[in-house]
């Protein structure tokens, strides 16, 4: 159906993406063939913030809605956001230990995005220990709502934070020295990864929706 | 032991105390209410029978604004409890099993700090004449911890009659309570209702229920099952068919 | 008498029969003290440095040692039940929650504080008033998250422990910027403090106000 075609979208657009990066982009001049992780690294956090921005819109529709269809979209966006921040995260380790030779550092970028992981788990976290789904979905709801607002302002502290104790800095600049090449591959690999973003949350959404059923179908079995 | 006073609660003009249309309330699967409808007129002393788990506790909740429906309309006094629960919860008093008063105060500083909370600032000569009245005058400097179930829901009732009630939730009132303690609250109820004040009672005991209602329902499985009058000769046995021998359906 | 005084004075009330919030709270952030002392044993300009980082990982934890026990008494015999039938919006008890477990965290530092300052020989001269202004503005920002999530995870299998688990990832922001603008404070440069500080106002307006916005959804059934 409509998940079929965003999935066969997705395959073509990470194919796409993975000659972007391996064929079609310049080779980075002072890192090297490791710099091709940028693409997926810098990708993979974009996604990651789009998955929390999916759970603080959904979030606020179902506690005006209360309808349980937002809270779902909320929960599977969640998940998927850990995938991506978990890309995100991990692709900062590959990348530093060889340049830098060191597996991690506290700078700005890096910390923001351990946070966003750590925010993702508690809010899943917190769904997996409240036993009555309308009012687990409220409170992740509202644990959603407060954790997304609190990006911003973590974003603004880490930065500040970190302009007054220096340390060493992964990345450079996310624009410093991007080639018109490369700006191409990252818009490539960024629109791929949206389409799994898409189509994965399809996915999810669909086990979820039989999964519930499933449980629904269980409990009346057991209630006769 | 008088907890009213003589003079008509001022609510609005509305005939009906509440009116409950198609209530609904699911808790994931389970379909607690399944669509419940009734009404109450002013004045009246309704009890609504039920087994444990009939959906008694939870309709009541609702009517409290305590938990919210999740379909249908409820009315107090006429109005909608979604559109002013603040204007209604002035109105109503509502009392379940636990007793909610703070067990480390004493029945004196409960009463003191709730009627600040509901905002009708009963002096404490007020107070204590209204301690005195439940009976509890030698306890009134004793935190709550150590009493009795029975002295404990005086305290109970006497924070849900501080503002005045003109509609009284009682969930399971008589659940724990010794013969004295079943005297004080019947007598206590009989006054309310002398005061033109309705009254909503939930229980599964058939002769403290019947005693001094004027209206029964039996709720089972989420919907109303039954309704009469309470001189209604059929009541006993629609009693016995829905709660004591159980509906198969 | 407004029903914000009453459930402030009530608290305090309770909490005068009890006597364990507040005393728990100052010996946990004296306990954490100690043991950081222990554990990194700095001397001289290491403990300038390590002081700030110190200090408000005591507070926070004696914080949420506080909002735990604080949040017991209204569970205790459903009590919370009696606040929610008053004719009052869900807003106001969770402003008046704020402000309790705001003063009676305040009362802990009180003590927290100053024996920090002692046992670490910390130099602050006329900056006194700076520190307090933080400790002070921090603590509101804990209190007001605190209130919240501790009504949450009240309602979790988890309880007590899933308040910490949610409450340090969301007051990361306040915390780094209460510990920069305290080592600002010890330090002799104070550029910045100003920024600092304004994080930190606007961290404590932003959630004050989508908490009191959102407390409904979280004591309703």
């Amino acid at each position: 159906m409509a998940n079929r075609t965003i999935g066969v979208a997705s395959l073509l657009g990470m194919l796409t993406a993975l000659w972007a990066v391996f064929v079609y982009a310049p080779t980075e001049a002072t890192m090297g063939i490791v710099q091709r992780i940028f693409y997926f690294h810098v990708s993979a956090a974009l996604m990651g913030f789009f998955a929390f921005f999916v759970v603080f819109v959904s979030s606020i529709a179902f506690l005006l809605k209360r309808d349980l269809a937002w809270d779902r979209i909320a929960r599977c966006s969640a998940e998927i956001g850990v995938l991506f921040a978990s890309i995100n995260l991990a692709t900062g380790i590959l990348w530093a230990k060889p340049i830098w030779g060191i597996w991690w550092t506290w700078d700005a970028r890096l910390t923001l995005q351990l946070l966003l992981w750590i925010l993702f788990v508690s809010y899943i976290m917190l769904g997996a220990y409240i036993a009555e789904p309308m009012k687990r979905a409220a409170l992740q709801a509202v644990f959603g709502i407060l954790a997304f607002i609190d990006v911003p302002i973590n974003f603004m502290a880490i930065r500040w934070w970190r302009t007054q104790h220096p340390s060493p800095v992964i990345l450079g600049g996310e624009g410093s020295g991007l080639d018109i090449d490369m700006y191409i591959a990252l818009i490539i690999t960024m629109a791929a990864f949206m389409l799994l973003y898409t189509y994965l949350l399809g996915h999810r959404l669909a086990v979820e929706r039989t999964q519930e059923e499933v449980e629904y179908f269980e409990q009346l079995v057991h209630s006769q | 032991m008088e907890l009213s006073r003589d003079s008509e609660p001022a609510v609005g003009p509305a005939a009906y105390a509440m009116e409950a249309e198609g209530i609904t309330k699911s808790y994931g699967h389970l379909r607690a209410l399944r669509g419940v409808s009734f009404q109450v007129p002013k004045g009246e002393f309704v009890t609504l029978f039920g087994k444990n788990g009939a959906g008694k506790t939870t309709f009541l909740k609702i009517a409290a604004t305590l938990a919210r429906p999740s379909g249908g309309r409820l009315r107090i006094h006429g109005v909608d409890i979604q559109d002013e629960p603040e204007r209604i919860r002035r109105q109503i008093g509502f009392l379940s099993h636990s007793t909610s008063v703070y067990r480390d105060l004493t029945p004196l500083e409960n009463l003191r700090f709730f009627s600040r909370l509901y905002g009708v600032g009963h002096t404490d000569e007020h107070i204590n004449a209204l301690i005195e009245r439940i009976g509890l005058g030698r306890r009134k400097n004793d935190p709550v911890r150590a009493f009795s179930r029975g002295l404990h829901q005086r305290v109970g009732l006497a924070r849900v009659m501080l503002h005045d009630p003109a509609l009284l939730l009682l969930d399971e009132p008589y659940t724990g309570l010794d013969a004295s303690a079943v005297e004080i609250l019947n007598r206590m109820l009989d006054e309310v209702v002398a005061g033109g004040r309705t009254v909503i009672l939930t229980t599964h005991d058939l002769e403290l229920g019947l005693r001094a209602s004027t209206k029964i329902h039996i709720i089972d499985r989420g919907k109303i099952v039954y309704s009469a009058a309470r001189s209604d000769p059929g009541v006993r046995e629609a009693y016995a068919r829905h709660i004591r021998v159980g509906a198969t359906k | 008498m407004r029903p914000l005084a009453a459930l402030i004075l009530k608290d305090i009330a309770v909490e005068m029969r009890r006597r364990e919030s507040v005393i728990s709270m100052m010996m946990f952030g004296l306990l954490v003290t100690v043991i950081f002392s222990f554990a990194f044993e700095p001397s001289g300009a290491e403990r300038d440095l390590i002081a700030p980082g110190m200090l408000w990982v005591a507070l926070t934890f004696a914080g949420v040692i506080g909002l735990n026990r604080s949040l017991a008494i209204d569970l205790d015999n459903d009590c919370l039940q009696g606040l929610l039938l008053a004719p009052v919006s869900r807003g106001s008890l969770y402003v008046g929650k704020v402000a309790s477990n705001f003063l009676f965290m305040l009362i802990a530092e009180l003590v927290i504080v100053p024996l920090f300052i002692i046992f670490n020989d910390l130099r602050l001269g006329g900056d006194l008033l700076w520190l307090i202004l933080i400790v002070v503005l921090g603590t509101f920002g804990f209190a007001a998250v605190g209130t919240i999530l501790s009504a949450i995870s009240a309602n979790t299998r988890m309880r007590e422990v899933m308040l910490p688990m949610l409450q340090i990832p969301l007051t990361l922001p306040m915390i780094i910027a209460a510990v920069a603008a305290t080592s600002l404070i010890l330090g002799e440069d104070k550029e910045g403090f100003g920024s600092w500080m304004n994080l930190i106002i606007g961290f404590d307006i932003i959630f004050l106000i989508v908490s009191y916005l959102v407390f409904e959804y979280v004591v309703e059934e």
